[in-house]
């Protein structure tokens, strides 16, 4: 039985390791490699949203985090207002390394 | 005309309301099963059917079935790869899990309702609310300190100090890292949350326009213009679902891959 097609087209074989290989190869040149298959397809609407909420998320956590220690030692507006101000720091913090993530070329980074 | 009225009298954040469905208390802990955790349940048992469907009966040329669940697989296997490299396979599960839930639940949040039914077996969406949301970037956040410094100990904690930094900016920095740290699972669930909130609080307010004009009278021709913009918004809703779902997903591989190699 797989005798009799083995020399038509080898990709019947299951004892044949490197079929799927040679499948891949053979997709992959019909494609002629159009298709690069990358999570950068970050949409203007999603970059939007993710730098949005980067921004306002920090200055809520320090502002609770402020409001929180304000209570806690009776000090009202002087926490709450150096952690809305932290939170700003922290939240430009976000938006400039989200920014730096959706940069096209970014190769790996150089962190590390 | 009567449905004309239900969807001219109820207002546009009527659709967010959880309502119980089997009342069940534990002392001051109402744990009842509600309309969120039916559309939650919905949302898992679409995703099990789908992906026993498309791996229930494996070949090598995919039908079409398959070819789904497939790209699916691939699809959340390369962002991983991608983002945190081979070593951050080990999240997989975790990640294809949270990715597909997601998916499932912006998705069938866009169902529709079936007309004259209770309201409490109208169609919900689970991710308009923030605490859940919430929730599923809390798991995120806990998975990545926990793993954090499991795998580099104290070491984790370099990520809070970034090198050549002045040693006097040092503590301000520090406290600014932390608190950029802290606000991520924040930032997550108030992306999807909103998204979710605000497309749904749309489409029903287009809904409530092409009510309203129809019986308006001569003016019942407009009603064409909010119904179009109704479709376009619906559309859109469509791909948000997948965007957001998506999103959710790679910044989680990103934090995670924090914690994998903690150095900035």
């Amino acid at each position: 039985m797989v005798m009799a097609d083995k020399d038509q087209t080898s990709y019947e074989d299951p004892n044949d390791e490197d079929r799927l290989d040679r499948l891949g190869q053979k997709i992959a040149k019909a494609r002629g490699e159009k298709h690069e298959t990358g999570p950068e397809t970050h949409s203007t609407l999603g970059k939007g949203w993710r730098l949005a909420t980067e921004l306002v998320a920090a200055p809520m956590v320090a502002g609770a985090m402020g409001l929180g220690l304000d209570r806690w030692l009776g000090t009202l507006p002087l926490f709450l207002l150096i952690g809305i101000g932290i939170g700003f720091a922290a939240g430009m913090l976000n938006v400039t390394r989200a920014m730096k993530e959706m940069e096209p070329d970014k190769g790996d980074d150089d962190d590390e | 005309m009567t449905l004309l009225n239900a969807i001219m009298l109820a207002g546009p954040m009527e659709q967010f309301e959880i309502m119980q469905i089997i009342p069940f208390h534990v002392g001051n802990l109402d744990l009842s099963f509600t309309n969120s955790s039916l559309w939650m349940v919905i949302g898992v048992a679409a995703i099990s059917l789908f992906m026993f469907m498309a791996t229930r009966r494996l070949s090598l040329v995919p039908g079409r079935t398959q070819s789904a669940g497939e790209s699916f697989y691939i699809f959340i296997a390369d962002m991983l790869r991608g983002v945190a490299g081979s070593e951050g396979m080990k999240f997989f599960p975790y990640i294809f899990t949270l990715f597909m839930f997601i998916f499932a639940s912006n998705l069938l949040g866009l169902w529709p309702s079936i007309p004259g039914t209770p309201a409490k077996w109208h169609t919900f969406t689970p991710t308009s609310h923030l605490i859940v949301t919430f929730a599923l970037g809390m798991v995120t956040f806990t998975l990545v300190v926990v793993y954090g410094f499991y795998k580099n100990g104290l070491g984790f904690l370099k990520l809070f100090v970034p090198s050549g930094v002045p040693i006097l900016m040092l503590p301000l920095i520090t406290i600014i890292e932390i608190v950029s740290f802290l606000s991520r699972p924040i930032s997550l669930g108030i992306r999807l949350f909103a998204n979710m909130l605000a497309g749904h609080l749309i489409l029903k307010i287009f809904a409530t326009f092409v009510a309203s004009l129809l019986v308006a009278g001569p003016w019942a021709v407009l009603s064409i213009l909010p119904f179009m913009g109704n479709v376009a918004v619906l559309l859109l809703e469509l791909l948000i679902a997948f965007l957001q779902a998506y999103v959710f997903a790679i910044l989680s591989c990103i934090y995670i891959n924090d914690a994998i190699h903690p150095s900035h």
